[in-house]
């Protein structure tokens, strides 16, 4: 069972696509929010924080890998660098998913459950930009 | 086997186990271009809310206890053809309470699964329900 | 040219550069709001001060050069956000990795830091030169270290080129087209304005210059005190 890590720029955008995807997963994936930077009295800003997302892998961490769905541009940076400071065994299993972030964690969250391979995982979360929302009526 | 496949069954990411692919053209009358060999089904769907996102994942869950692979279609939007195993697909269907879905399974166990699965579609109870595994 | 940069030397640039940025936020602020998000300023801001905090504080347990820039790489990397964040965090975690275990450094080892610390940057954030960012002040001066060890000259002659440089690299973002980050998106209307990255890490050089040639002064092992009004011991 794999694990997943949400990274947002925003803090409570994290936790709340965490809450959806533990929706649709059960209790042995286990999914950890890093959103946000906090500031030095503890109030959350925009913006992403590489150790706390480190710090959330390890937390995820699974030797069957870890999956990590972000939302865009600098969170990007923030976890290579994260993955930069982790152990090259860790880091090895781990992946930076192109997913979109919600509907991607969704799809995760479920096949992660289901007792997928990190990059079974991956391909069905990514293939979720494709998804079409709207009926077509 | 018939060659026009719903395009995304290309992209999709896994090729769900079981017997032979179940090829269908997208849009067809309701069984046509089947696998001769697939057992099906039609059900209505129950729930108040139609096929929603947490409803969709059990119907994947259970999908996904069979090794036969299982397709579905919404009769009611003559809705592509998809993979019933994969949740990303299931809500292609945009299945509303009171649709009419049918569902194909080929594969050793195409009896039980049709079996379970219509009756969670039709059934339907509470749509947050614990799963059964 | 046997000279040395000590730690308390690196101490000292870290807290001139801090105070800097921190005088510097609202300047910051302002080139940022003509072509990013008028949020660089306010998010180095909060990063200084806690670099502050940290180098201020009776014991920061950085024994040595590595372990001091990396603790201000840290700090960097979880409180300032935004690209600069992970920008500057890999920028001193890759230098910091040079001088691992080090109390001083010579000159070319130096240079070496940057330049690690430099390709950290464009690894990361996958800018060259003339993109407009903080590539353009931190290219040139690294490339003006590198030549004056290889010339043997002076460590201030060395710093004084590289803050020189810097400077010509950050003005010259001026006339650029921004090819990476927010500015990006005005394509050629970025044209004109100076970019804040390369501002905020010309000011890296520019401390460097005043503090990293001479010789910490006796007893400021810790730093200098931000403040001589502060109520001292008797």
């Amino acid at each position: 069972m794999i694990g997943l890590v949400i990274v947002s720029h925003s803090h409570r955008l994290a936790q709340g696509v965490q809450e959806l995807a533990d929706q649709m997963s059960t209790d042995d994936i286990t999914i950890v929010a890093a959103g946000g930077l906090m500031d030095e009295h503890g109030a959350f800003h925009i913006g992403t924080d590489a150790v706390r997302i480190a710090q959330a892998i390890q937390e995820a961490w699974s030797e069957d890998g870890v999956l990590i769905l972000l939302d865009m541009g600098s969170a990007v940076l923030s976890t290579e660098v994260a993955l930069e400071m982790l152990p090259p065994a860790m880091r090895e299993r781990c992946r930076m998913s192109n997913a979109p972030l919600v509907e991607g964690a969704i799809v995760a969250a479920l096949e992660a459950s289901l007792g997928r391979s990190l990059e079974e995982v991956n391909q069905a979360a990514e293939a979720a930009s494709r998804l079409q929302k709207i009926a077509q009526e | 086997m018939n060659a026009d496949r719903p395009e995304f069954f290309h992209q999709q990411d896994e090729q769900p186990q079981g017997a032979g692919e179940v090829d269908l053209a997208p849009n067809s009358a309701p069984g046509s271009g089947a696998d001769p060999a697939a057992d099906t089904t039609t059900v209505t769907v129950a729930n108040p809310l139609g096929l929603h996102l947490r409803q969709g994942k059990e119907v994947v869950r259970i999908a996904n206890r069979y090794r036969c692979q299982v397709m579905a279609q919404n009769l009611s939007r003559d809705s592509d053809v998809v993979n019933a195993k994969s949740i990303l697909q299931l809500m292609q269907l945009q299945a509303r309470q009171g649709h009419t879905l049918r569902l194909w399974a080929s594969g050793p166990d195409s009896a039980e699964a049709l079996r379970e699965l219509k009756r969670f579609l039709e059934e339907a109870p509470h749509p947050p329900r614990a799963t059964p595994e | 040219m046997g000279q040395e940069i000590t730690l308390p030397q690196f101490r000292r640039w870290l807290l001139a550069y801090a105070r800097r940025i921190i005088q510097e936020e609202d300047y910051l602020t302002e080139l940022d709001a003509a072509i990013g998000d008028a949020d660089h300023g306010a998010n180095m801001r909060r990063g200084m001060v806690k670099v502050l905090e940290r180098l201020q504080a009776p014991d920061d347990n950085c024994n040595d050069i590595g372990s001091l820039l990396r603790s201000v790489a840290m700090i960097m990397i979880s409180s300032v956000g935004g690209a600069a964040g992970p920008l500057y965090g890999t920028f001193f975690l890759r230098a910091a990795a040079v001088a691992n275990q080090h109390r001083s450094v010579t000159l070319p080892e130096l240079a070496r830091m940057f330049r690690t610390g430099l390709e950290g940057i464009q690894q990361r954030g996958k800018a060259v030169l003339e993109d407009k960012t903080m590539v353009d002040a931190i290219q040139p001066a690294v490339e003006a270290l590198e030549a004056a060890a290889e010339a043997n000259q002076s460590l201030a002659v060395a710093l004084a080129s590289a803050r020189q440089a810097a400077k010509l690299g950050m003005e010259h973002t001026v006339e650029l087209v921004a090819r990476k980050g927010r500015a990006s998106y005005l394509g050629p209307r970025s044209v004109g304005f100076q970019d804040p990255g390369a501002t905020s890490a010309y000011y890296l050089f520019e401390t460097a210059a005043e503090t990293l040639a001479t010789p910490a002064e006796n007893g400021s092992e810790q730093g200098q005190k931000s403040t001589s009004q502060e109520p001292g011991d008797p």
